[in-house]
């Protein structure tokens, strides 16, 4: 696993902000051993921070809560870099074609949350949903890696839909446009604050992960967002982001809405 | 002229699907008087992203500046796809209210 080097100052501000737990707590939250933990970190299965420091990493506390849906632990599975996933194992999760996850988060998301939020609501979830689906397809167009198309589910109970895709993620895309452009984290960022796009030129597009994030900030309650070994979070009423680099690489983009 | 979006979907999403509307717009505008308006009605459609709407406002903005108007912004996904064209990208568009 490779070492992290961790911004104290950085790490102040996210543990002050209850964003990460020491692996103690960590463990007690999900009600496992620490050594379990300790493996699901290894195997990739959940991401941490490191403090090289003092010898300890940290877990986010909004990926302990997801990792109790066992749709997150598929999704996790599915953007492992050196991983070909079992198509089979994912067919209720696997949308080769853009047009049919469409379909599925058009209609049948709006089915599910009828009655239970506004049709406002709805609107902002399917909305932000729909750039990350736009992103996964279109910004992958013709450049593939491995498996074409995207992960997505969704769970009604705990409010989350996931997107994930082997795709060849930010950095290789925005660098395409911006060649300073040296690491996951600095195409993350610049990915969630700045009107930049690999396809199209002059000053057109560039607006779908921008607009993610308003309808985070202004409407809904959190996205976690990684690509490469960048992650960042951003939370309801919160105009920061919230970035980190963390123990695990993907292979492409992994979101989870919450709502 | 009024552009019902309504009859381009319940749910306006993707950069294709906006260029495909847009080409379909401006092929009816061909033969517009140059003082006539053109609205654009959002009424009746269920969601839209911020991807549609820029396919389809922004050329026709650039093509017919203030003739433009957006008509019954009422969706909370509308307003926000608006917003973010606004505060990202700058660009104005004309709303009636």
């Amino acid at each position: 696993m490779p070492l992290v080097v961790v911004d104290l100052k950085e790490m102040a501000k996210i543990a002050d902000k209850n964003l990460v737990l020491p692996i103690g707590k960590a463990a007690k939250l999900l009600g496992i051993s620490i050594s379990t933990l300790r493996r699901m970190d290894d195997r990739g299965i959940i991401d941490t921070v490191r403090d090289v420091e003092r010898g300890k990493r940290y877990f986010f506390k909004a990926d302990l809560l997801n990792i109790k849906f066992n749709e997150y632990k598929l999704a996790r599975e599915w953007v492992q870099p050196n991983n070909h996933p079992d198509l089979k194992k994912y067919k209720n999760f696997y949308y080769p074609i853009e047009a049919t996850l469409t379909g599925k988060v058009t209609i049948e998301a709006r089915q599910m949350l009828q009655g239970l939020v506004s049709d406002d609501y709805i609107s902002v979830v399917i909305s932000a949903a729909m750039e990350l689906v736009g992103n996964a397809f279109y910004h992958n167009q013709g450049q593939w890696p491995d498996i074409e198309g995207a992960f997505y589910a969704i769970d009604i109970t705990g409010r989350r839909i996931i997107i994930a895709d082997r795709g060849v993620g930010l950095l290789k895309n925005l660098k395409l446009v911006r060649k300073s452009l040296n690491s996951h984290i600095d195409a993350l960022k610049v990915a969630f604050t700045e009107q930049i796009s690999s396809r199209g030129v002059g000053g057109h597009r560039g607006y779908g992960l921008k607009h993610a994030r308003m309808c985070v900030v202004r409407e809904l309650k959190k996205l976690i967002y990684q690509t490469g070994n960048a992650r960042l979070e951003i939370r309801a009423k919160d105009n920061n982001l919230y970035t980190d680099v963390v123990s695990n690489p993907i292979q492409g983009c992994f979101a989870v809405i919450e709502f | 002229m009024i552009i019902e979006l309504k009859k381009f979907g319940e749910d306006l999403h993707g950069r294709p699907s906006g260029k495909d509307a847009y080409d379909s717009i401006i092929a009816r505008l061909n033969d517009l008087p140059k003082t006539e308006h053109i609205i654009i009605d959002f009424g009746g459609v269920n969601s839209f992203s911020t991807s549609w709407l820029d396919e389809v406002l922004t050329p026709l903005q650039k093509t017919y500046g203030n003739r433009l108007i957006l008509r019954n912004v009422t969706n909370l996904s509308a307003k926000m796809s608006l917003d973010t064209l606004k505060e990202v990208g700058g660009k104005n568009f004309r709303i009636e209210y």
